[in-house]
């Protein structure tokens, strides 16, 4: 298993550094985004929809970190979660301003 | 990250689990302890002798509160299960009445009276800590139990990726045999139990994924309080009409609620308004008889008695909601199945010891200078003994405080539990103050010591020691002084395997491999 041999350089402190925060600060923000939108778009009752999301939302985010740690490049990961997450949240936000909230 | 899948995983695992692992012991130890918690608190109050039949002590509950919140707009009686000795009862003051939270509940015996038993918060204290620990904010501590929830469910997806020879391992355990021995036994109890820990560790982040993951609902509404209204279309509003008309029996409103429901228990008694025309019973039912956790509920009409209501169209989501957090709690199991989650729950807390062992025992060979570690892995072995004595003797001595703390000590049930935490501070500081082979073996020596002392002191102090329970068959009793004498043999089996084990030799892993060799 990975063992720091002796002592880990300062550009790999800062590799892991920017994993941690993009595997579980922004697995975070894209998982949120994506209940979000899960719960908006389901073809349920609402207060289904919204379960439902929140239900499948810890299995979306543990997946995401999983694969957020087992990418081999940090920024292009980083890259791809902020796409991602930026995507979704336009049509989250999209479609909160075109039909409201309850 | 690392070369391949499998390495980052083990990377990940490794440190996800690290990280979290000490406090994910305690959620494991304190949560095992909870499925016992009726039991642990009928132990602590040993001045409740009867069990009362449920629906005597209701009526009894109904006199009570009939006699000390006669204006009140709302009474709420917890009926005691099978496993209860008391009622808990709460109202609501009446409106222009201000009373602190304390003052407006009351734990009842069967008789209805004010249970005169010793002040302690009993098993309860130890269900509440395994969410919302302890001397922190309730919403803080959520958090954080959430986030080293969410670390074991990473720890649990990453662990199995990493062995996917995980069920041959199964079948190899080698013991004695050093760190290999500890691996097998992170594997062992780690597969034996996983399907309990992962569905525990999913369940657990449902309890509150509201908290956790409000998204879904800010998305779809405006204001969260219109989508808990929506959910849990609970208390039915009646306008009070000022005309006193007693309150039918509640016997009937039982009967019915049992033959409604196939012959499950009423669990929770609502009563709004009582006393006037316009007064509404609910009943819910026990959770005791179902899976699913958000009960049933029933609505009758308080003056005739009739059933108003009988709606239940929770949706798909709901219920699996409802289910999935039933399964967590285990309200529902039977004494056989109650055992099995206890047992696999402290397989857990086993799992979680074995792996924080195993991080320290893989790496103490491969120290640049094993004499003197570097701060990371004393920090780490320090906190170990810590977290595996130290909670376990800080449990114990919870345990020997309710018998040995002075009955009208104010602010007694407190001190019960800071005598908890003063015994875990204490190992602790033991932990660090000691060489680490020393403490392990003398902290384990301790909880031994102080889990051998529980049915000891219990039996000196009350009438109702280990032999007259089990004379009497008093099997609460007796179960609770017995699991004591069970710990106390572990852990001094853990103080003896530590002492036999010869010193590590603090030599480079090239030479011992050549001296072997040769």
């Amino acid at each position: 298993m990975a063992v720091a041999k002796k002592g880990a350089s300062l550009a790999q402190r800062l590799d892991v550094a920017a994993r941690v925060l993009v595997g579980v600060v922004g697995s975070y923000v894209l998982t949120a985004v994506a209940t979000g939108l899960l719960a908006r778009l389901l073809p349920l009752e609402p207060t289904e929809r919204v379960m439902t999301a929140t239900l499948i939302s810890f299995a979306l985010y543990a997946t995401l970190i999983c694969l957020a740690f087992s990418v081999k490049r940090t920024l292009p990961l980083a890259v791809g979660v902020a796409a991602t997450a930026a995507a979704l949240g336009a049509v989250l936000s999209a479609s909160i301003h075109q039909w409201g909230r309850l | 990250m690392k070369a391949g899948l499998r390495q980052s995983m083990a990377w990940l695992h490794t440190w996800a689990g690290l990280v979290v692992g000490w406090v994910l012991l305690a959620i494991f130890v304190t949560g095992s302890a909870a499925y016992f918690q009726e039991e642990i608190t009928r132990w602590m109050q040993p001045e409740i002798a009867a069990v009362p039949d449920a629906e005597t002590a209701t009526r009894n509950a109904e006199a009570y509160l009939a006699k000390v919140a006669p204006n009140s707009p709302n009474w709420f009686i917890s009926v005691p299960g099978a496993r209860s000795a008391t009622t808990q009862v709460y109202w609501r003051p009446a409106p222009g009445e201000k009373k602190a939270r304390g003052e407006t509940q009351a734990v009842l015996d069967g008789q209805g009276r004010p249970a005169a038993a010793r002040d302690t918060r009993g098993g309860f204290f130890l269900y509440r800590f395994h969410f919302d620990l302890h001397y922190m904010p309730v919403m803080w501590a959520r958090y954080l139990v959430g986030v080293c929830a969410m670390a074991m469910l990473v720890a649990i997806v990453s662990g199995v990726i990493t062995h996917k020879k995980i069920f041959t391992d199964f079948f190899t355990l080698r013991l004695f045999k050093g760190q290999r021995s500890w691996l097998d036994a992170h594997n062992v109890t780690a597969v034996l139990a996983l399907p309990f820990y992962l569905m525990m560790t999913y369940t657990g982040l449902v309890t509150l994924a509201t908290q956790y993951m409000p998204f879904g609902i800010s998305a779809v509404y405006a204001d969260r309080g219109t989508y808990f209204d929506a959910m849990f279309p609970g208390g039915v509003k009646a306008e009070r009409t000022g005309r006193p008309v007693s309150l039918a029996p509640l016997e009937p409103m039982f009967a019915a609620a049992r033959a409604h429901w196939n012959g499950a228990g009423v669990g929770y008694v609502s009563i709004a308004n009582p006393g006037d025309a316009s007064a509404r019973v609910t009943l819910t039912r026990s959770s005791a008889d179902r899976m699913a956790s958000r009960g049933e509920t029933l609505v009758f009409n308080g003056v005739t008695g009739r059933m108003s209501s009988a709606v239940d169209r929770q949706g798909a989501a709901a219920r699996t909601e409802s289910v999935m957090i039933g399964l967590h709690a285990g309200r529902y199991a039977r004494t056989a199945l109650r055992w099995l989650y206890f047992v696999c729950g402290l397989g857990g807390a086993a799992m979680v010891a074995t792996g924080l062992v195993l991080w320290t025992v893989k790496r103490r060979l491969r120290l640049p200078d094993p004499e003197r570690p570097h701060f990371g892995f004393r920090l780490v072995e320090r906190l170990n003994i810590a977290a595996i004595a130290g909670l376990p003797a800080g449990i114990a001595t919870y345990f020997l405080a309710n018998r040995l703390l002075s009955l009208d000590l104010a602010r007694r049930a407190e001190w019960e539990i800071n005598s908890l935490f003063i015994a875990w501070g204490a190992v602790l500081v033991w932990a660090i103050a000691r060489p680490a082979r020393r403490a392990w073996i003398e902290a384990l020596a301790a909880t031994a010591g102080l889990y051998a002392l529980v049915p000891v002191v219990s039996g000196l102090t009350t009438t109702r020691g280990l032999v007259p329970s089990l004379l009497a068959g008093d099997w609460v009793y007796a179960g609770f002084d017995l699991v004591m004498i069970v710990a106390a043999a572990a852990f001094a089996y853990m103080a003896w395997k530590v002492a036999r084990r010869p010193a590590p030799v603090a030599r480079p892993v090239k030479a011992r491999r050549a001296e072997a060799a040769a």
